[in-house]
Formats: structure tokens, C-alpha cells, sequence
């Protein structure tokens, strides 16, 4: 019995020491961080005054009434919303298109690159990218449009429509990593399933809501919660194919922290912008996380 | 008598010669001394970037100590700052404005007193007067800032205008030629750039002062929100009659991009910073051929030729931050004398094409484009109303130029676009 005790106790603290590295590494780049910027949203500081003025939950409170908060709010919601909705849709198109493993295809591997390729640019790249091809005066997209004998289209300076185009170039950019773990999760089920279907008398439409779809529903609930929280977190690509405009309607909340802290040097306030994104970020991912885990379960 | 002379000669150039070779190994052994160290100088933004190799290579070869950094291009003058700020890492050679962060690094003492240095006596008082708070020479201008109008000549010609208007009332009358009879948009502008979009309002505002001690009141007020830009409906009114002539997508216009439309044919005039002059009289060229087409002018929105004013400021100057290492301060200081003597300023000035600071500086090494020569007096002679950007903070800035974005992109009224932004600058006062 002792000699069992022994044994336990050496498993524990040879887990306790590997787990060690991990925790210091943790506490250090992301409980400390996140410990400061909560601490820092207490207090007005420009970053250079020795004295940081405790504030309480001023910054908290005053954040609504700055220039163009629920403008911004607005903006980056819609964003979220309909990056991850289109990204969702198309990527899963795209998964279906490149996991035919019959039929005619021009090179499928080469296929599957050329639709992760966008992935691999960083979003500034992205961003220029998009905001050369909207331009209005000689942008690819308002060429071809011409072309074609239609009207010209302010990409860029119409509201509604910007949101739009800044919306396309995120999800470009996205699709590619999305339809990878869709394309994963495709693979993952049984040609037999989808034979036995076939047999059963069961067409494309059907094998696809009542076999592949319930089975993808892991490979939805991680694309849903990541691609949702790049959008809340979307920085600088929507910065560089909008500048936010117009009006505040394409301005996100990230870029609002980037600018009490870099431009007008208002820390607090800006730090307390960051935790609020963290909470409204949190709760959205563990609502989305209970709903998609509960539907897994019903599909089970 | 010949031989000695020659003699006598030839000791006196072995005496200098032994002379010379002991300076400069006294020299190379105090450079040979001296603990190498890396000086950071911020270029962000910065229009004589293409300038840098030469200033690096010749200030290394005189201080081979020193080994030059250019930091913070791709990043805006305010960010970088404000990043490095956060950083707790401010380079010690660093770019300056009237803005606040500026007064506030001043304020807490880690700017370095400019006034010994040899090159303030050689600045005029109002640019020194202007880099001074709380009794610190925090900054040193690099020369002149005013408003531009770049013109076409031949787009002009095409509309049957030989020459550039002089007044509110000709330059309507030509943007509306320009939109009839040629291909080109009459104007456009780079109102992505707080500066310059804000500049169009300013110059309107101030073609409609009563008088040049409104121009005063202007200055004084604005930042607080106490000048109704609305008071007078012509403001506005003016405004409204600018947009109409605004290239479609100029309030997604870039500084670079400015000169490639110009280059291209699709804007017959500008409005930019002189600062702009050389990168876009040589676009206008290259569409024209010809350097005599290429034309700058003064903005003609007041109601006469003689009366006209500009928005003018010192340009942004260079300031020392504070190091706790006394040789970086030391090379800092030493750089700022440098690169502020006339030959050096050179350097910088003919790649950037405007008016230098410095009072010193001989006509034989200034450089100036063809086309903006003739302004250059009228600039002295005119009535000049403070740039913006040192007249608002920051979130009062940013309203201010979003509320005008969006009047240029046709998405809202002059008046609304001037009742936003005195209610900005009333929330967001300037300290």
C-alpha cells in the first residue's frame, strides 16, 4: 500500500515538473500581460508622466461616449457576422468542390494550393491587395465593369457597399485555411456510409444534409469559433482595403484601440476598449462553443 | 635668394603637412577612443528618405563612431512615437511637432534644450519661438510648410485657359471648364492625409475672414471649439462648390498616389503640401513633356488676386530625446549640428525641394523645383493662417477629417461636416 502511495506520488511530481515550463511561460506572455492591461484600464496615463491617475471604472464608463463608439461597435459586429457566415458557406462549397474524388479535374492537388494560397499572405497584403483591385478610378474590378458597359461603383466611399467589399477580402483571404479542416473532416467519412446511402435510394441533396453535414459538425464548430474570432480580433486587413471609411462604418473596434493608444497616447482608455473585446470576445466563443457542442451531441 | 625661398617653401608645406597628419591622428584618436554606438533618427514618412544614404555615408565618414539608423519608415510620425513611447524605447534623433505628445515628452523633461546649438542662431525667431515650451528648444524645422495648388497647363490649355486663375470666382469658372470640355477631373486631392484634407477647409475658411485679425481669433479658437466654422454660410457654401469638383475617390486618396494621377491624366490640379512639389511637378511633367506646364500656384479662393491667404507652419522639425547614455546624447547633438549646417542640410533639401530654415544657407546649394520658384516670395508676402494639425487634438483631428471624408465622397453635407467638427474640437479641446 505504501509502496503504491510512493508510486502515485512520483506520477504527480513528475507531472507537476512537466507541466512547470508551461505554466511559467503561460503566467508569463499571457496572464501577466492580460493582469496589466486590465490594470492599466484603471487609470489615465499618456505614456510618458510618471503618475498613473487611478481612475476606477471611469474609462469603463466613458467608452460609450467617445467619438463614434456605437458607430464602430455597429461596424465591427457586422463584420463578424458576415465574415464568418460567407466564410463559413463558401469555404464549405470549396471543401465539397476540392474532395470530389471523381470527375474531371485539372490537377487536384495544385487546386487545393492555389485555394490555401491567400492564407499564407498577411493581411496587409491582403488589405492593398483588394484596395488596388475596389480603387474607382482604375481598379481592376470597376475596369471590368466598364468593360462591360455598366456604371462605375465607389467601392470604397459608399456606405453599405464598402462594408461589402471589405467583407469579400477578408473572407478571400480565409477560405482557404476554413476549407482545409472542412476538407479534413470530408475525409473523414466512410465511403461505405455514402455507398450505403446510395443504395438506400438516397440522391446528392440528401447524402449531403443527412450524412455529410451532421458529420462535419466538429470541423463547423472549430471554423465557426476561430473564423468568429479573427473577425473580432481583424485588424489590419480591414484597415487597409477601407482606411474605415466611410464614416465610421468600416472602422473597427481593434482599430479604435490602435488609436487612443498610438495616436491620441490615451492608454486607459485604450486598455479598457481591449478588455471589453475580451469579454464580448469570450462570451460570444463559449455561447457559440455550448450551442455547436450541443447540436454535435444531438446529432450523435 | 630663389633657392631659399623654395626651401623655406617646401619646410613650411612639411611643417603643415606634419601638422595636418598630427590633427587628424589626434582626430582619429579621439574618434579611435570614443565607444561606438548606434544612433537611431527617425525618418517616418519622411520626403527626403531618398536622401539618408548620402547624409549616412558622409556623417560616418567624419564620426566614424557613430554608426546612423534611419527608424520608423512605413509608420506615421505619431505612431511610431507613441509605439516606442509604449515601448519604453523613444530613439534618441526623433521627428517633432506642436503636437502633444511633443509638449508632454517636453513636460517631462526628456527633450534635450536645442539653444546651444550652433544652427538656432542661424534659424529665424518665429521657427525657434514655434519649437519652444517651457522655456526648451525641444525642436529645430527643417523649413517652410504651405499650401499648393499643382496645375496642369495643358489640361488647362485643353479648356481654353492660358494661364492659372487668381481668384475664387476664375478658379470655379476653370474647374467647370475642365469638366466640360477636357477628359481630366478638375481637382483632386490627397484627403487621407489629415494635413491636406483638412487644408482645403482652411484655406476656404480663412479666403473668408473679415479680417487678418480674424485669422488670430481662427487660430486661438478653433482647437477649443469656439469658432463657428458655420458662422459664415460662405464657408460652406465654398465648400460645397470644391467637392463638386473633387475627383471621385479623393477622400481615399493617398500621398502617393497623388502624383500618379497627375501622371496619368486623370486630375488636371492638386491640392498638396509644398512638401509634395518635387514628386508631383515632375508627374505633371512627365504627362506634359514639357517642365513649363508643370505650374504650382498659390490656392486662389480669395475674392481678389492680392488677397489671398495660405495655411503655412514650420515644417516638422528634428528634437533630441533624452538617453541615460551620455554618448548617444553626445552623438545625437553632434548629428543635429551636422546635418543642420548648410552644406549638409543640402542633403536633404534638394531632395525635398522646399524652403530651407536655415538663414545661412547660399542660393547655390538650394534647390527648388522650376515650377514652385515664382511662389516663393508671394509665400512671405501673403496672409497665413496655422496648419491644422497643430491646432487640434488628436480625437478632435480625426472627427474632424472623418466628417470631411465623408463630405468629399458626397456622402454628407458641407454644414453638417462643419457643425461636427466644431463640436469635436468643443468635446476634444486642445490643452
Amino acid at each position: 500500500m505504501k509502496q503504491k502511495n510512493t508510486y502515485a506520488r512520483k506520477r504527480w511530481m513528475v507531472g507537476i515538473c512537466f507541466l512547470i515550463p508551461a505554466t511559467i511561460l503561460c503566467v508569463m506572455f499571457i496572464i501577466v500581460p492580460i493582469c496589466n492591461v486590465v490594470k492599466l484600464s484603471f487609470v489615465e496615463w499618456n505614456g510618458i508622466s510618471k503618475d498613473m491617475k487611478f481612475v476606477g471604472l471611469n474609462n469603463y464608463i466613458n467608452l460609450p461616449k467617445t467619438e463614434g463608439f456605437w458607430e464602430m461597435a455597429k461596424a465591427t459586429v457586422i463584420y463578424a457576422i458576415g465574415v464568418t457566415i460567407v466564410t463559413m458557406l463558401s469555404s464549405f462549397l470549396v471543401a465539397l468542390a476540392i474532395n470530389k474524388r471523381k470527375g474531371p479535374c485539372i490537377n487536384r492537388p495544385l487546386m487545393r494550393c492555389l485555394w490555401i494560397f491567400p492564407a499564407l499572405l498577411s493581411g496587409a497584403v491582403v488589405g492593398i491587395l483588394w484596395r488596388i483591385m475596389f480603387n474607382y478610378q482604375n481598379g481592376l474590378i470597376n475596369t471590368v465593369l466598364e468593360f462591360m458597359g455598366f456604371e462605375k461603383i465607389n467601392w470604397l466611399e459608399t456606405y453599405g457597399v464598402t462594408m461589402g467589399a471589405v467583407i469579400v477580402a477578408s473572407v478571400w483571404c480565409q477560405i482557404g485555411l476554413c476549407a482545409i479542416i472542412f476538407l479534413a473532416g470530408l475525409q473523414g467519412i466512410s465511403e461505405d456510409l455514402m455507398e450505403a446511402a446510395e443504395i438506400d435510394g438516397a440522391n446528392s441533396i440528401q447524402k449531403l444534409f443527412k450524412i455529410t453535414i451532421p458529420l462535419m459538425a466538429p470541423s463547423l464548430t472549430i471554423n465557426t469559433i476561430t473564423t468568429t474570432v479573427n473577425a473580432f480580433k481583424a485588424y489590419e486587413l480591414p484597415l487597409n482595403v477601407s482606411n474605415g471609411l466611410p464614416g465610421y462604418s468600416t472602422r473597427l473596434l481593434t482599430q479604435r484601440v490602435y488609436f487612443f493608444s498610438f495616436t491620441s497616447a490615451r492608454y486607459g482608455t485604450a486598455a479598457a476598449l481591449s478588455v471589453l473585446l475580451i469579454i464580448v470576445i469570450t462570451i460570444i466563443s463559449m455561447l457559440q462553443l455550448f450551442m455547436m457542442k450541443k447540436r454535435e451531441r444531438m446529432m450523435d | 635668394m630663389k633657392k631659399r625661398s623654395v626651401s623655406m617653401l617646401l619646410c613650411a608645406a612639411m611643417l603643415s603637412g606634419v601638422m595636418a597628419g598630427t590633427t587628424l591622428n589626434v582626430a582619429a584618436e579621439e574618434n579611435a577612443d570614443r565607444e561606438p554606438v548606434t544612433l537611431q533618427v527617425q525618418m517616418s514618412a519622411s520626403e527626403w528618405q531618398s536622401g539618408w544614404d548620402l547624409v549616412k555615408e558622409n556623417f560616418e565618414a567624419e564620426y566614424p563612431w557613430i554608426t546612423l539608423e534611419d527608424v520608423g519608415d512605413g509608420q506615421t510620425q505619431i505612431e511610431f512615437i507613441n509605439s516606442r513611447i509604449a515601448s519604453g524605447d523613444i530613439p534618441p534623433v526623433i521627428q517633432v511637432t506642436k503636437q502633444q505628445i511633443y509638449l508632454d515628452l517636453v513636460d517631462a523633461g526628456m527633450m534635450m534644450d536645442l539653444s546651444e546649438l550652433e544652427a538656432i542662431k542661424n534659424t529665424p525667431e518665429y521657427y525657434v519661438d514655434f519649437y519652444t515650451s517651457n522655456d526648451t528648444v525641444f525642436g529645430i524645422a527643417q523649413g517652410t510648410a504651405f499650401s499648393t495648388m499643382y496645375v496642369n497647363m495643358q489640361a488647362l490649355r485643353e479648356a481654353g485657359w492660358e494661364a492659372a486663375p487668381t481668384t475664387w470666382d476664375e478658379f470655379v469658372q476653370c474647374c467647370t471648364d475642365i469638366a466640360e470640355k477636357t477628359e481630366y477631373s478638375p481637382l483632386v486631392v490627397d484627403a487621407k492625409e489629415p494635413t491636406l484634407c483638412y487644408m482645403i477647409l482652411e484655406l476656404l475658411t480663412a479666403s473668408n475672414f473679415a479680417s487678418t485679425e480674424e485669422g488670430v481669433t481662427y487660430e486661438s479658437n478653433i482647437g477649443i471649439g469656439e469658432y463657428d466654422l458655420n458662422a459664415n454660410a460662405k464657408n460652406a457654401e465654398k465648400l460645397e462648390q470644391v467637392v463638386s469638383f473633387l475627383m471621385p475617390g479623393s477622400a481615399q486618396t493617398g500621398m502617393d498616389d497623388v502624383p500618379a494621377l497627375m501622371a496619368d491624366g486623370t486630375a488636371a490640379m492638386a491640392i498638396e503640401g509644398n512638401w509634395r512639389s518635387t514628386a508631383i511637378l515632375s508627374a505633371i511633367a512627365e504627362r506634359t513633356g514639357s517642365t513649363e506646364d508643370a505650374v504650382a500656384i498659390l490656392p486662389p479662393f480669395g475674392d481678389t488676386a492680392e488677397n489671398q491667404w495660405i495655411s503655412a507652419s514650420p515644417e516638422t522639425g528634428y528634437g533630441i530625446v533624452l538617453q541615460e547614455d551620455k554618448n548617444l546624447n553626445e552623438a545625437a547633438k553632434l548629428f543635429l549640428e551636422w546635418l543642420y549646417t548648410p552644406e549638409n542640410f543640402s542633403y536633404m533639401q534638394n531632395v525635398k525641394g522646399t524652403v530651407p530654415v536655415l538663414t545661412n544657407m547660399d542660393e547655390s546649394l538650394i534647390k527648388l523645383e522650376e515650377g514652385i520658384k515664382s511662389i516663393v516670395p508671394q509665400v512671405a508676402s501673403s496672409n497665413a493662417v496655422l496648419m491644422s494639425f497643430n491646432l487640434f487634438s488628436a480625437e478632435a483631428i480625426d472627427a474632424a477629417i472623418v466628417a470631411l471624408q465623408d463630405t468629399y465622397s458626397g456622402n454628407s453635407d458641407a454644414k453638417t461636416a462643419l457643425d461636427t467638427i466644431v463640436t469635436a474640437a468643443k468635446n476634444y479641446p486642445v490643452k
